[in-house]
């Protein structure tokens, strides 16, 4: 057999386990949620289908409404506030500092743990009456909001909760950063730059790509939060922490109507989709590339 | 490649090992219901005792918290994988029957001769369109408890019974406490049963002579006069007490009403086990039974019932006939703290039941004023959301009571409506 | 002169400031976990608090883990799934990377450029469609399908991470070991795989992460309590009627958290060195 006809053979052959996965979990799933999107199904396993009364319905619904905007809402500050503590924190470790790696581990340490134990801790952390967050405000003078039991503060509490574990991306930052020759840096100074505009005029544009990265990836997790608001809030308080992924679980895993879940699903996935294609776009305003660089 | 074979391998067979297979005949037995001395009863008297007794079954029981167990059920259903017997709660008895997972026992009653011996409020919550489809098991309910020695301190008459709404509501203000920085110390009256704000406005509801909905599900009637009432109730007291700007109380391990954190409190009999096992010695409880154009107690019934995915009908119908004995019955009931279906009466003669004033009261009301818990299909949209946010815009005062219940009343009835055309009341009707 | 250095101490100062401030802002929850885990149940829930407990109540970490549910079976559910998982995807993983990374074949890029796409797939649109055919095949109360999909088919992150990994490492030493008679396999798995131990430790760890707190996916598929996960059983034991016992919660959660802990510290110079390696490739 030809070398190049082998390697192709053997190329297949070692990608096959991802592809036939990809078809069976990845390709089939989303036909089918399409297809069913258009479906009535609910038990006894009666599939009907319905045309678009399912985004009919969605259209008129006020909790896709209502979730889609907390979602929106947790989003817009949780992701750019992540990122920016998540940069600040990188570009102090990265200076030299004594303990450097004590302070990094402390600062990481809270992206270390996750899902329903985080969410126990914040639950006390964030109680009004007896909390962390609280105390310290009242040590302080100031009173403390009602936090998780509030329908204003609840979501606030929620992106607090969410800053607290930013140090997880900090690490991408630090790399980043390494990343960056320390002789732009010697020849900005030499040119008379002050610490300022190193970092407007070099950091920040040569860590664009890496937060380019983290942005797209950061938006498409915070729009699927889920378990906080399951384990803490269920919801609450008045609907002010139902999030979209929670209102489709509820849908589709409590009152089993998953065609219409289905359909929510989509309509996320083609947000998700846009929003993505949109930073794409943009991106070219202010993304650095090597080859720009260069 | 060889290495890569074997770890593969590996894989796959420890991923098998994880197929559930059975063996011998197994009953499953998922029960909502349980607190720890329950779960050892069950264990180490109740499943023991019937194992003996069918010797090669097995009894596998799961216990699934209240918030999951529908879920549960239906993905059980779907997947094929539903258990065989399901003893489960007062509202699930509709899905129960609509959506075919309970199997009509009426054959199985019949030849068992029981039926006289249980009280007929009980039988009827069972029954839909002439098919019994659960056994009842206990009966639960509400009622209002107040702390007598906090009234005592508090400078009110220990012997006040807070019967009527307005004479709750004074007491209620009365006796909430707060601190210089807000927090709450001392809640005057929890009339919502932690906080299920539904259960709680309809048991107010049919103090007032209200109904949630018309006889032949036509139509919503909470937004009734009654019911307006009943909420503006609810939204002055919860606003007087626990006004929503001021946090509210954290619940410890120590139930509040028992920790003497709640003066007056909407409780249940099981409630009662709470008292005596964490209540300091010194307090003092008292049990009113509220009203206002109508004295009732509501009965929560509670039943088993043979799911029509069993492959064992008539084992579990064995199980659930051993579990529904009189002796059973009375054991489970004691330890539960909850109201024994099967009749008692004219008097109590179980000396369990008879120290315990509380218990006795319950008992002797359910006899007197009870009332089924109203049938509700599709309860769990009704309750989790429509009636749900309903109550909230009124407590949070985004809308006033009147709004708020018409507004529900209006997507409630849509929601009747679908499922009229869905056949489903004739379902439960049994008429055509 | 003079002036310049005492604004540089004026810097270093307020980066220090800055530095403790946010440490202990980070360090505080944990602390305050810590000591409600220790606490009396009768010490909780009171003003002012106080952070170093009474009297230490360790017996509160044996009263959580055996006195209510049985955490070690799902301990050991727990163990079982995770490490199949990062066996799984390390093995399957980084087979496919290698197939992308330096095999020749019609179609790689395309299906490289389809495997990044996966990437930004919800994956609520999967879970309906999954969740249906899984019941029909049975194996909804199983661990199949927290397993399954993920090492085939849904470890785009993992793929992409080696492979890009792979290309660092320089063709020649394919060349040399080609010319040796290596098979395809085997500059695969003598060449890359020991050279790429750092990329392989970044997804250890992070399936490791990912799999032991896993919660919506077990919480869908996992009807029997004998086959819980740790995540599941602490939500069990808060919705349940313990539910109120918060000194035991927080013992629960400091135990269930302590792994993390444990592997993050012995193994952070992995994820530093991968992290810095493969973040550096902006693919």
């Amino acid at each position: 057999m030809k070398s190049s006809k082998r390697e192709e053979l053997y190329g297949y052959i070692f990608v096959s386990p991802w592809l036939i996965g990809y078809i069976l979990f990845i390709v089939f799933p989303v036909v089918y949620s399409f297809i069913l999107s258009f479906c009535k199904y609910t038990l006894p396993f009666t599939v009907k289908f319905i045309g678009l009364l399912n985004y009919k319905e969605i259209i008129r619904d006020p909790f896709f409404r209502l979730s889609l905007y907390n979602t929106l809402y947790y989003t817009l500050f949780s992701v750019p506030l992540g990122i920016a503590t998540s940069i600040v924190i990188a570009i102090i470790l990265n200076m030299r500092v004594k303990g450097v790696s004590v302070f990094r581990t402390i600062y990481y340490m809270p992206a270390v743990i996750s899902g329903v134990a985080v969410s126990l801790l914040w639950l006390v952390v964030l109680d009004p009456s007896y909390g962390l967050i609280n105390y310290i405000l009242s040590l302080l003078h100031i009173r403390g909001p009602l936090w998780l039991q509030d329908p204003k503060w609840s979501k606030p509490a929620l992106i607090l909760m969410s800053l607290w574990q930013s140090g997880g991306n900090m690490i991408i930052y630090l790399a980043g950063l390494q990343q960056i020759p320390e002789q732009l840096y010697e020849a900005a100074t030499i040119d008379g730059a002050n610490n300022w505009f190193k970092f407007w005029k070099i950091t920040l544009p040569l860590l664009t790509p890496t937060i380019f990265l983290n942005l797209i990836l950061s938006i498409i997790g915070s729009f699927q939060i889920f378990t906080q608001a399951y384990v803490m809030t269920g919801g609450g308080p008045l609907n002010s922490t139902l999030f979209y992924v929670l209102y489709l679980y509820q849908k589709g895993f409590q009152s089993f109507e998953m065609g219409y879940a289905s359909a929510l699903a989509w309509i996320l996935f083609i947000i998700v989709l846009m929003l993505t294609i949109i930073l794409f776009r943009t991106s070219w305003r202010w993304v650095y590339y090597e080859a720009e660089v260069k | 490649m060889k290495k890569v074979y074997w770890s593969m391998s590996l894989i796959v067979i420890l991923l098998l090992i994880f197929d559930g297979t059975g063996r011998a005949v197994t009953l499953r037995f998922w029960t909502g219901h349980g607190s720890p001395d329950i779960d050892k009863w069950f264990d180490e008297v109740l499943i023991p005792q019937f194992e003996q007794a069918h010797p090669g079954v097995k009894v596998e029981r799961l216990r699934v918290p209240w918030g999951e167990l529908n879920e549960k059920i239906m993905t059980a259903f779907a997947a094929g994988t539903a258990p065989d017997i399901v003893f489960s709660g007062t509202e699930q008895i509709i899905d129960e029957a609509i959506k075919g997972l309970a199997r009509p026992l009426n054959d199985y009653i019949k030849k068992w001769g029981e039926y006289k011996n249980f009280i007929p409020m009980a039988w009827k919550h069972e029954t839909i369109g002439g098919k019994i489809y659960r056994v009842p098991i206990h009966i639960s309910s509400r009622a209002l408890m107040y702390n007598k020695t906090i009234f005592k301190q508090a400078g009110i008459n220990p012997n006040t019974i807070p019967e009527k709404w307005e004479q709750i509501a004074e007491l209620g203000k009365k006796l909430n406490l707060r601190d210089d920085k807000g927090n709450l110390i001392r809640l005057g009256a929890d009339l919502w049963y932690t906080h299920q704000f539904c259960q709680g406005f309809y048991y107010f509801l049919y103090q007032n002579k209200g109904k949630i909905i018309a006889d032949d599900f036509s139509k919503s009637l909470f937004n009734s006069e009654a019911g307006v009432e009943t909420l503006q109730y609810f939204v002055n007291l919860f606003n007087e007490l626990t006004p929503p700007n001021l946090p509210a109380l954290p619940s410890g391990p120590i139930p509040n009403f028992a920790a003497g954190k709640i003066a007056i409190y909407v409780n249940t009999p099981q409630g009662i086990s709470d008292l005596e096992k964490y209540a300091p010695k010194e307090f003092e409880f008292g049990i009113a039974f509220p009203f206002r154009k109508s004295r009732i107690i509501q009965l929560y019934v509670n039943g088993i019932y043979i799911t029509t995915q069993s492959k064992n009908p008539d084992l579990a119908w064995e199980f659930i006939k051993f579990f529904a004995s009189s002796d059973n019955l009375r054991e489970f009931n004691n330890t539960y703290f909850t109201i024994n279906p099967r009749k008692f009466g004219a008097k109590i003669d179980d000396p369990f039941i008879k120290q315990r004033p509380l218990l006795v009261a319950f008992y002797e009301q359910a006899q007197k004023i009870g009332i089924p818990y109203p049938i509700i299909p599709n309860y769990g949209t009704l309750q989790n959301r429509i009636l749900k946010d309903a109550i909230d815009a009124a407590l949070y005062k985004k809308m006033t009571p009147k709004q708020a219940l018409e507004d529900a009343a209006k997507k409630w009835d849509a929601s009747l409506e679908e499922l009229r055309k869905e056949g489903v009341f004739e379902k439960i009707l049994g008429t055509k | 002169m003079r002036r310049k250095s005492s604004r540089r101490y004026i810097l270093i100062l307020l980066k220090y400031l800055l530095l403790i401030t946010g440490a202990v802002f980070f360090l505080l929850p944990f602390l305050f976990m810590l000591s409600m885990s220790l606490s009396d149940p009768h010490d909780l829930f009171q003003i002012p608090i106080k952070i170093i407990p009474r009297r230490l109540i360790w017996s509160n970490y044996r009263e959580a883990w055996v006195g209510y549910y049985p955490f070690n079976l799902f301990l050991k559910n727990t163990i079982l799934i995770t490490a199949i998982f990062i066996i799984g995807q390390v093995s399957v993983c980084s087979l496919v990377a290698y197939s992308f990374a330096r095999l020749k074949w019609r179609g790689r890029n395309f299906l490289f450029t389809v495997l990044l796409s996966t990437l930004m797939l919800p994956a609520q649109v999967v879970i309906i469609p999954q969740f249906i055919y899984f019941s029909k095949w049975g194996w909804i109360n199983t661990y199949y399908p927290l397993l399954i999909p993920w090492i085939f088919g849904r470890g785009a992150f993992p793929i992409f991470l080696l492979r890009q990994f792979y290309m660092t490492i320089p063709l020649e030493l394919d060349e040399a070991a080609k010319i040796d008679g290596a098979s395809y396999f085997q500059i695969y798995y003598k060449i890359l795989l020991p050279l790429s131990k750092p990329a392989l430790g970044v997804v250890a760890i992070n399936g490791f992460m990912f799999q032991w707190n896993n919660f919506f996916e077990p919480l869908i598929y996992i009807n029997d309590k004998t086959k819980f996960t740790l995540a599941l059983a602490l939500r069990m034991f808060q919705a349940g009627e313990f539910g109120t016992y918060w000194h035991l919660l927080m013992a629960a959660s400091v135990l269930v958290a302590l792994p993390c802990f444990v592997i993050f510290f012995l193994f952070q110079k992995y994820l530093v060195e991968g992290t810095i390696i493969s973040g550096g490739l902006k693919g």
